[in-house]
């Protein structure tokens, strides 16, 4: 900390007067992302005039969200319903809608403590495991490309969430994986399935040189900057910062590019070598370690602009500091990286934003450390990551420290006039559409009907207990791609609603057949066993929307049963899958 | 002179705010101010063809061995090599159909690219410009762009989305967004070997699905006050379950879908041969659709490109293509027009093949296979106007080199910018227009003139139109 509070004057004196003139019109708030969230949400759930709820500060995370609204005279939404809570905290949690039985549990509950013990509940379940992998896998990439490393990598991401094993831990096993990488060490999967080859098959079996060379290096210093520090290196991998920047980030503005071959430099020596096969290379085994030679800041370059020369010394980006005497590089960089306070920023942003709608810096892999704005709330990113840090880096535990407050459990609906501003106060919770594989999963609970996909030896029903998606059959593929599910080989990215996506909802087998009356499931069975017309209504609706219809929605509802009730039972279910309040997590 | 360097470059933040930002920040840009078009008027936007279809062959082809072919220690003693006319010969091995499509495909081979690696050259491809990371999030697909200009010409009975894609998802890039358009522009892609088809099987299908919308809006109707008042029309998706269903609702879409053993036999059951049977139905339906992105993919043949054993080689692709592609142009060649007496659908139907970089010419590489090749490559054409059996530019006997590219420019290679000028000249677009108000504040040309590695002039291959 004290390093970079002595980092940040010497670069600002370094900033001329006509730079920083130049710079102060074209900085404006980071309401953008969340300028768009709010718009949206205030199209689903729009203001109205009535009361402010007063609202009980759950935590130090409440203190920062509502002392900042209350410093500011900025109105927030009231506290979301019981119903509105239970959905959203299981789909953020384990990825799945609540099965009726205990959303009902949880609805009937006095307890005042029952949010909060639902927290605890939700975050201790199989479904947490889960989903989480899940995440994980998408962000590390852990597809195809990973081989027969794949299965080993999936089981040990569940260990460490399973275990709760500090995040600092599986970033630094990550980062320092050696030795046959699918076998003897899984963490060597993330370096080992990134490479650039110099030809996409190298004639020469020993040809390591065409695949150990400095791009690989760079493009995946690049890929961990965005992930663990949330820098985004990729435009300094090929040339200064100045002169190019200045409109895009100021921090890296200040950055030459040999800083970033320093940073490249801690993988200068790894090497992964690649197992061959009768005469093909088998790109499911990889071997790697550290033996070979530095990083070449002249060395040619296949994707980048060529290199030409400079300090290629491992030497960190943010402060400059190198390994010690003696030390392994990636050792080095595994140590300096998880202790800096840059890192434990960035994993607290890019979880509030997974869970919140938007991260308190935007976008959550591109910070600009020098952007006067950024955060939008500082007080409460340095909060959020010392308590990570105190709680020994427990992923789980920040997860539940961000549930049980409050500021989560704003409603989406809004009193009074919304105002654009009020976005980056986290005044109500912004709606995000259901994730591919949540909307899969959320598709196959409500009506009852898993699906049966092959995970190895075992079967599972549901998309996010598969270590790779890409196993599931073509159409659910297809589904899951159109509705924006990485393919592991890129980052993951949102992808933009369409009108495939409705098509799909509409009637892709992956609805159409699961709400077939005639096949066994949730519709079969209840159109034998609901007690009359209005009970089977409320079932459908519990099952799909997690919550009882309204008089209005009732009367609707029945008039379809009534005219031919297998039929209407499938249409109701049809329509409440094709709702927003399906589609959506609000 | 730092200022004015500065002044040019992408303000990122505003960069990310629209397009890549899917669901907010393209529910956001639905309310996208009208873009500004600042026409240069230096173009001859012929508009001969009411419609184009590209078909993309990804992965590459090699192009001594196709259309530019050149005898060397390469060519495989099967290729059963034919003269066709001049300095053109074909093998009737890969290409029997074709070859008796000579007189109407026309054919540049003075192609050249800067690009070698698959994901840089499709996006390319694609997008009708360089790759530039700075801006990507931002860039349309051309395809999005045509639906934009093509959206005032749309009937009130249109319903087909303008710009439809066939398994662009197989592509390297994908299916590129319609960056700082608004949503509508973008691509309804249709993955038709994984059946993801996206049509109602059949009229009962589709009056339950009837059945089922009505529901929906009668439900949505009453769903409004539990969402606080909001209103039926709650933005966005709504708006696509209203397009979907539209589409969907139209008996003209599953009909398009119809194929029939025989056809499909035909055409060949794989990506190219399906995506043409669809491209041909979409075009005779003449519903909305007006242009076609079908990408026929893994044609990357490193290793034994001509190995029989293998169960991807030249030889199936170039099969399946050659089927496709002849069988398209039989049946649009067959159909007269509707709306000019005495011409064809092929006469209003651009079809252009499409591939990001050739393969190494000369003898097999040690691993029996071609590499990537971007100094010398191919690109053809047929119908919507252009002069039939054009034969446009020449390589070096090896086919390592353009010595001769053919058109009005002696110094200057034909690049992708110049065969999207040709699909905008052929669909009566103005390919000089500027688009100024983009979020990055640079003006995005619908075809620039600013390459990855020199300048390029955005002129169409008018060599093919006269």
């Amino acid at each position: 900390m004290k390093r970079l509070i002595f980092f940040f004057p010497v670069l600002l004196l370094a900033q001329t007067p006509e730079l920083e003139q130049a710079h102060a019109p074209l900085y404006k708030p980071p309401v953008e992302k969340a300028k768009s969230a709010a718009a949206l949400t205030a199209e689903l759930a729009p203001a109205k005039p009535g009361l402010r709820a007063p609202i009980v500060r759950r935590n130090f995370i409440d203190q920062h969200v509502f002392g900042r609204m209350q410093k500011d005279g900025i109105p927030h939404a009231a506290l979301a319903t019981d119903e509105e809570f239970a959905r959203r905290a299981w789909l953020d949690a384990t990825g799945r809608i609540p099965a009726p039985a205990d959303l009902e549990k949880f609805l009937l509950s006095r307890d005042p403590q029952k949010r909060t013990q639902l927290v605890d509940q939700l975050t201790s379940s199989d479904a947490f495991i889960d989903k989480w992998t899940y995440y994980f896998e998408d962000l590390f990439r852990a597809g195809q490309r990973m081989g027969s490393g794949l299965n080993l990598f999936h089981y040990w991401l569940r260990e460490w969430l399973i275990l709760d094993r500090p995040y600092t831990d599986m970033v630094t096993d990550i980062l320092t994986g050696a030795g046959k990488s699918s076998f003897s060490v899984p963490a060597g999967m993330y370096y080992a399935r990134d490479f650039v080859k110099a030809k996409d098959d190298p004639e020469a079996p020993d040809a390591h040189d065409l695949v150990n060379q400095p791009d690989t290096v760079d493009e995946f210093t690049v890929t961990y900057s965005k992930v663990f520090l949330g820098l985004n290196l990729a435009c300094i991998s090929c040339h200064d910062g100045a002169h190019h920047l200045e409109k895009v980030n100021t921090f890296l503005t200040s950055k030459k590019r040999d800083e970033f071959f320093g940073q490249a430099a801690f993988f200068g020596k790894t090497r992964q070598i690649m197992n061959w096969e009768n005469g093909y290379q088998a790109n499911t085994e990889y071997t790697v370690d550290d033996v070979g030679p530095e990083y070449n800041s002249k060395a040619d370059s296949i994707v980048r602009v060529p290199r030409r020369g400079g300090d290629a010394s491992p030497r960190f980006i943010l402060g400059g500091e190198r390994p010690k005497p003696g030390e392994n590089s990636r050792d080095a960089l595994a140590r300096i990286l998880t202790g800096h306070p840059q890192f434990r920023k960035a994993f607290a942003n890019r979880i509030w934003a997974e869970l919140m709608g938007f991260g308190i810096v935007e976008p959550i892999d591109d910070f600009d450390l020098l952007k006067p704005d950024q955060p939008s709330n500082p007080a409460l990113l340095d909060a959020l990551a010392a308590d990570f840090q105190q709680h020994n880096h427990s992923f789980k535990h920040y997860v539940q420290t961000v549930m049980k407050s409050s500021a989560y459990q704003l409603s989406s609906r809004f009193d009074g006039e919304w105002k654009p501003e009020y976005a980056t106060y986290y005044a109500r919770k912004y709606v995000r559409m259901l994730s591919a594989p949540e909307l899969h999963d959320a598709i196959a609970l409500a009506t009852g009907q898993p699906a049966k996909f092959s995970s190895g030896t075992e079967q599972v029903g549901l998309i996010m207990q598969m270590p790779e998606p890409k196993k599931a059959d073509a159409g659910v593929q297809g589904f899951m791609k159109t509705f924006g599910q990485s393919n592991r080989d890129d980052m993951p990215k949102k992808v933009p609603p369409s009108a495939l996506q409705a098509m799909l909802m509409m009637q892709s087998k992956i609805v159409t057949d699961r709400i077939d009356a005639a096949k066994p499931g949730f519709l079969k069975g209840l159109l034998a066993a609901a007690k009359d017309d209005q009970d089977l209504v409320n079932q459908i609706f519990l099952h799909t929307i997690s919550r009882r219809p309204t008089a209005a929605e009732k009367a609707v509802s029945l008039k379809a049963i009534q005219a031919n009730r297998p039929t209407g039972a499938a249409n109701l279910q049809w329509a409440l899958l094709n709702s927003p309040e399906f589609l959506f997590n609000y | 002179m730092q200022k004015r360097v500065a002044d040019t470059l992408a303000a990122r933040r505003d960069l990310l705010k629209l397009g890549g930002y899917g669901l907010l920040g393209s529910f956001a840009s639905q309310t996208f101010a009208p873009v500004h078009l600042r026409a240069a008027g230096r173009t001859n936007p012929r508009g001969t063809a009411r419609f184009c279809i590209l078909i993309e062959l990804a992965g590459a082809l090699s192009h001594i061995d196709s259309f530019d072919f050149k005898e060397n220690e390469g060519t495989q003693k099967d290729f059963d090599v034919r003269p066709i006319k001049n300095d053109l010969y074909l093998s009737h091995r890969l290409f029997p159909q074709l070859s008796s499509h000579m007189d109407t495909l026309s054919i540049v081979r003075s192609m050249k690219s800067h690009e070698v690696v698959h994901f840089r050259g499709q996006y390319y491809t694609q997008a009708g410009r360089p790759l530039n990371p700075a801006q990507a999030s931002e860039i349309p697909s051309v395809g999005s762009v045509i639906a934009l200009e093509l959206e005032n010409q749309r009937r009130a009975t249109d319903t087909f989305p303008t710009y439809l894609g066939c398994n662009l998802d197989t592509s390297g890039c994908g299916a590129l967004s319609t960056g700082f358009l608004p949503p509508r522009h973008s691509v309804l892609d249709l993955n038709l070997k994984s059946g993801a088809g996206a049509a109602p099987s059949s009229a009962e299908a589709m009056a339950v699905l009837a059945e089922r919308y009505r529901l929906l809006n009668e439900l949505d109707a009453v769903m409004a006050p539990a969402r606080a008042g909001r209103d039926r029309n709650f933005g966005g998706f709504r708006d696509f379950q209203k397009s979907a269903y539209q589409i969907l609702g139209d008996p003209r879409w599953p009909e398009a879908f119809k194929m029939p053993k025989e056809e499909i036999e035909r055409y060949g059951a794989n990506e190219v041969g399906l995506g043409c049977l669809l491209a041909r139905n979409v075009v005779q339906a003449d519903a909305g659709t007006r242009y076609i992105h079908i990408v026929h993919p893994d044609w990357d043949h490193h290793r034994d490109i001509y190995n029989h054993a293998k169960k991807s080689n030249h030889y199936i692709r170039c099969n399946e293509f050659d089927r496709a592609l002849a069988q398209l142009l039989t049946d649009l060649g067959a159909a007269p027009s509707p709306r000019t007496p005495g011409k064809t659908l092929l006469d209003d139907t651009l079809i252009v093949v499409a591939t990001e970089f050739g393969r190494t010419p000369g003898a097999l590489n040690g691993i029996s296979g071609r590499h990537h090749y971007n100094l010398a490559y191919l690109s053809m054409y047929a119908g919507g106007g252009t002069k039939p059996g054009r034969i446009i530019g020449k390589t070096d006997a090896p086919g390592e080199h353009v010595v001769d590219t053919g058109w009005r420019y002696k110094k200057a290679s034909v690049k992708t910018e110049n065969f999207y000028g040709t699909i905008y000249c052929g669909l009566g677009i103005d390919w000089q227009k500027e688009i100024t108000n983009t979020p990055s504040k640079r003006a995005y040309k619908y075809v620039d003139n600013l390459g990855a590695t020199e300048m390029v002039i955005p002129d169409e291959i008018a060599d093919l139109f006269v």
